[in-house]
């Protein structure tokens, strides 16, 4: 199950019986909205139509920024496959080191039991403000980190040369 | 210095905080180095970095799917609404939805 995962405030604070009934247990966090990639569970997540816009982010020029559904689906698809090897190695890297079979966690990645998650920040607490979101829980303005759950989370970064 | 370093602080219980760079596991070192350090690292800051990884995932891979993920986040509302994960209902999340 892939598709995009609306701009909203996940609780940390929240423990786990906790949240409305259907409404499911996030963790601790700030506001972020997100991308889950999961190829292996159909194929319906991914956008379709090409579309040009104009670069909202504050601070920047503003510039024409264009979305190509076809190389966001194939690069999130070599991504996910890439970054799931390296978790099978680490895994059993990890495993080995707990003097256990090295195969030990082989079967969690199986079934799209693994899971990828492009997340997008926002960079000031300002930019929630007047969001739908932000309406229903005025006195959250953090900023931070998605709930990370799991056996291993990678978490990949670049660093920007300007 | 290496714009990829990274440090923190280990704190006490009396609340000394002592500052360390997070281990770096390279993987282009044999598998068993791999596990040594991997095992060292876990038990004693309790994080590390790979390093090295371009035999599992290309830098270049890692930029273009940032690159690709920006893209996205700046579509409208409207077009990232159509592959929504979630329902909504009354302002709600109240199911998953589209496989």
């Amino acid at each position: 199950m892939g598709g995009y995962e609306g701009f909203r405030f996940y609780d940390l604070t929240k423990t786990g019986d906790g949240g409305k009934k259907g409404e499911e247990d996030d963790g601790d966090g700030g506001w972020n909205e997100g991308f889950a990639i999961a190829p292996e569970w159909g194929t319906n997540c991914f956008p379709k139509t090409a579309v040009t816009v104009e670069d909202p982010d504050k601070g920047r020029p503003s510039v024409l920024v264009s979305f190509n559904p076809v190389t966001f689906e194939s690069t999130c698809k070599a991504y996910f496959h890439a970054m799931q090897e390296l978790g099978r190695y680490i895994l059993g890297v990890i495993a080995e080191g707990l003097g256990i079979e090295p195969d030990f966690f082989e079967g969690y990645l199986d079934k799209q039991n693994s899971f990828c998650r492009l997340t997008h920040y926002y960079r000031e607490a300002e930019s929630i403000k007047g969001t739908e979101s932000h309406r229903n829980n005025p006195s959250k303005v953090e900023i931070g980190a998605a709930p990370h759950t799991g056996k291993v989370t990678f978490i990949s970064r670049i660093v920007l040369l300007t | 210095m290496d714009p990829f370093t990274q440090t923190g602080y280990l704190s006490s219980p009396s609340g000394a905080s002592t500052p360390f760079e997070v281990p770096k596991i390279s993987l282009a070192t044999p598998r068993e180095h791999t596990v040594g350090a991997l095992r060292h690292a876990a038990l004693t800051s309790g994080f590390f970095q790979l390093v090295d990884i371009e035999t599992y995932v290309s830098s270049e891979l890692i930029v273009q799917m940032f690159d690709e993920a920006r893209r996205f986040f700046q579509l409208p509302a409207s077009e990232k609404a159509k592959v929504s994960l979630w329902f909504r209902r009354k302002d709600e999340v109240v199911t998953m939805a589209l496989i």
